[in-house]
């Protein structure tokens, strides 16, 4: 190692010189926007919004369109993040008519809302919306991380509904030796703390995914942006980022009760043991085309979490997808842009 | 009961509440210990109030930004210093042996080792930073705990209840018998919460527990890394910054070992579960003060929801049945309608008729036959 003494001032001396700079480009931002895409209100039911995006009229649309079904835990503009790095400009450009739903954000009012209340309620009133506008019997949805196993608690209810089905970095088998979400609930009294708390808040969940993770995104990542923060645009998208990751919604009680100990603990979906109301959940029931796409490095969602799908559904066009990123990546990386959207867009095209 | 016995016992159940609470007001005043605090730290913050342009006013998202890069700086300048001293020291003394600079890297390094140890001390007494990383999973559970009046969690964070516990033992009757009388439940209640109190601070301090070997192995496994990059004259490493990603490689590492162990988890999980179940004993208190000023409490507006949503999803479900019996009744008016307009067709066409007959016969015909092949095959 060649270490002089000089060399490690000029280095500290550089770094608080791009510090400097790095922090008045910092106060020189303003607030940031989320989402890029126009969209207009299609439906509104409590706290959710069904917007439709409006897609270019150059573009030929697919006849059937495609409803896109996001996590409770974040916000659904992660897809659309910033102009040249938008999933949903992506899909668009496939000729894909897109729908999606905002959850909005739950308060204590709404702490009795039940997945089945999200699944057989909000969901499928989307559905049948989308459907009754377009005088089709079915239509394409596209569930994303939690979204994902939503969309598969659906389509396994509903299998008349769903045209094709697309699942993003969709946890399946939650019971997987690289599961550290699963790890860090096993022998929490998942009842307890929703009979204490109610609600859980956003910053808790927040908190709870930094400390997977702790001295990278807590730590390393900061320092990292003091090069990105050289760039007064690079800030702006840095931003974005930013307050997507900690845009989270609170999750209602009964929900976060039934999620964790039925799909984190005791990993019901893939044993065909979840119960949502009155009726019980069978994967088998999905016999349409499914692509699942999955994130090699995803430490939220593991491969192996996703994978499984393929053996739970019957199922005989199931076609997968391998991202060689993270779980963030996969929506806002530009190696993500280039892949993702187009070989989605194609593979829905192929079948409607 | 009459008004005075009234007012007079709801006195006697004021004064305990009073007492109860300004145990908690002693109990949650303490303040972090900072004497702690990295030279550096202060150096920055100097630093950072001279800085122009500081003023966060035009963005809350830049502002907290701003927090974050400061802190990640005196961490890093709090490295350089560490890593400026070994480059020194090698560069003052030309004809080292290897030998001595690792020596020399070592002794650096172990000093950092001891800085580290003594902020792990306590690793609960202040708000969470760099190096008290594995306090955020706690400190996020006791963010639940804010909306309550009483703060709790900062009292017990101090380690004070050891001192409280000894201290309420004549006034709150630790490890006295059941109470009697008609104070006997708010006795009981008290009795519990003081027993989950100590339960969460056992559970805190063995949670403690599991991280101390933490710094030491990270600190470890450093030297062994920066020694083999050295012995095979590896340049990547030849920046303060390379080096500081190390640091951060080896301790995510460790941590991630660390917390990914069968005790780890045990351990965070019996914390958190021993937090929730004081701050629900807490809530029952809270809710029995609001009752007694007649003021409903978050048990009443539960009530409400639970039931608003219960009878939405009934709602939900007899709509779904209506439309299923709109789309029946369409349908079987629909079979009706055209029954009756065939028989209309039939009553007119006679010959009609009579194929239609034909047919029934050839129907029942085959019957006969399948019949007769089903015995034969038996």
């Amino acid at each position: 190692m060649n270490r002089r003494h000089d060399k490690v001032s000029e280095e500290s001396i550089e770094f608080n010189r791009k510090l400097n700079i790095a922090l008045k480009n910092l106060a020189k931002a303003e607030d940031i926007d989320q989402g890029v895409t126009p969209k207009t209100v299609i439906y509104k039911e409590d706290k959710l919004t069904l917007y439709r995006y409006q897609s270019p009229a150059s573009i030929v649309q697919n006849k059937i369109p495609t409803l896109i079904i996001y996590a409770l835990v974040n916000r659904h503009y992660m897809t659309d993040i910033q102009q040249d790095r938008s999933m949903v400009r992506g899909l668009q450009e496939t000729g894909q008519d897109l729908y999606v739903i905002d959850w909005g954000y739950p308060d204590r009012a709404d702490r009795y809302i039940t997945l089945d209340d999200y699944i057989n309620g909000y969901i499928a009133n989307c559905v049948d919306i989308i459907c009754k506008r377009h005088n089709l019997p079915q239509i394409n949805i596209l569930g994303i991380c939690q979204g994902g196993t939503l969309s598969l608690c659906y389509t396994a209810l509903h299998p008349a509904k769903v045209k094709n089905l697309i699942t993003m970095v969709t946890p399946v088998d939650f019971h997987t030796e690289d599961n550290n979400l699963t790890r860090s609930v096993k022998y929490l009294d998942v009842d307890l703390l929703v009979d204490t708390i109610g609600n859980i808040s956003g910053d808790m969940m927040n908190n709870f995914f930094l400390s997977l993770q702790p001295f990278r995104l807590l730590v390393q990542k900061y320092l990292n942006a003091v090069d990105i923060f050289q760039n007064e645009e690079k800030v702006k998208n840095f931003l974005r980022m930013e307050k997507w990751i900690f845009d989270s919604p609170d999750q209602t009680g009964e929900t976060f009760r039934q999620f964790l100990k039925d799909f984190y603990q005791k990993n019901k979906l893939i044993k065909g043991e979840l119960e949502l109301g009155d009726h019980q959940v069978d994967l088998k029931n999905i016999n349409i085309p499914v692509l699942n796409v999955y994130a090699e490095k995803d430490h939220l969602v593991p491969p192996s979490a996703s994978k499984p799908l393929k053996q739970s559904i019957t199922s005989k066009d199931y076609t997968e997808l391998a991202f060689k990123g993270g779980h963030i990546g996969i929506y806002v990386s530009g190696g993500a842009k280039k892949q993702i959207p187009p070989a989605i867009g194609e593979w829905l095209n192929e079948r409607c | 009961m009459t008004e005075n016995d009234f007012s007079k016992n709801f006195d006697a159940f004021l004064q305990m509440q009073n007492q109860y609470m300004d145990m908690w007001k002693t109990a949650s005043q303490k303040k972090p210990d900072t004497s702690s605090q990295n030279p550096w730290a202060s150096v920055m913050n100097n630093f950072w109030s001279s800085m122009p342009g500081q003023d966060t006013s035009s963005s809350p998202l830049s502002g907290s930004l701003f927090g974050n890069i400061h802190q990640q700086n005196v961490m890093m300048s709090q490295l350089t210093k560490c890593f400026e001293s070994i480059a020194s020291a090698t560069n003052n003394k030309a004809e080292q042996t290897p030998e001595q600079w690792q020596s020399f890297i070592n002794q650096s390094l172990d000093d950092l080792q001891a800085q580290l140890m003594k902020l792990c001390a306590a690793p609960f007494t202040a708000t969470p930073d760099i190096e008290k990383l594995w306090g955020i999973p706690i400190s996020l559970w006791q963010q639940s705990m804010q909306a309550q009046n009483f703060s709790v969690q900062s009292g017990i964070a101090e380690g004070s209840v050891a001192d409280q516990t000894s201290r309420s033992g004549a006034g709150m009757g630790a490890g006295m018998g059941p109470g009697l009388g008609p104070d006997r439940e708010k006795y009981e209640k008290l009795q519990n919460l003081q027993a989950l109190m100590q339960a969460y601070y056992v559970a805190q301090q063995e949670y403690a527990q599991t991280f101390s070997p933490f710094w030491p192995e990270v600190i470890e496994q450093l030297k062994v890394k920066i020694k083999n990059a050295s012995e095979l004259g590896d340049e990547t490493l030849s920046s303060t910054r390379s080096l500081f990603d190390l640091w951060v490689d080896v301790a995510e590492g460790v941590y991630a070992k660390t917390t990914r162990t069968d005790a780890c988890q045990k351990c965070y999980s019996k914390l958190v579960n021993a937090s929730m179940a004081l701050n629900k004993a807490i809530d029952v208190i809270q809710q029995d003060t609001l009752a007694a000023f007649n003021i409903p409490g978050r048990k009443e507006i539960d009530t409400l929801s639970e039931r608003l949503q219960r009878t939405r999803r009934e709602n939900r479900l007899l709509r779904l049945e209506l439309d299923e019996l709109k789309v029946a009744f369409a349908h079987s008016q629909m079979v009706n309608g055209q029954m009756a307009n065939s028989q209309k067709t039939s009553t007119k066409r006679k010959p009609g008729t009579k194929k239609a007959s034909k047919k029934h016969v050839i129907k029942k015909k085959n019957v006969k036959k399948k019949a007769s092949t089903t015995k034969k095959t038996e």
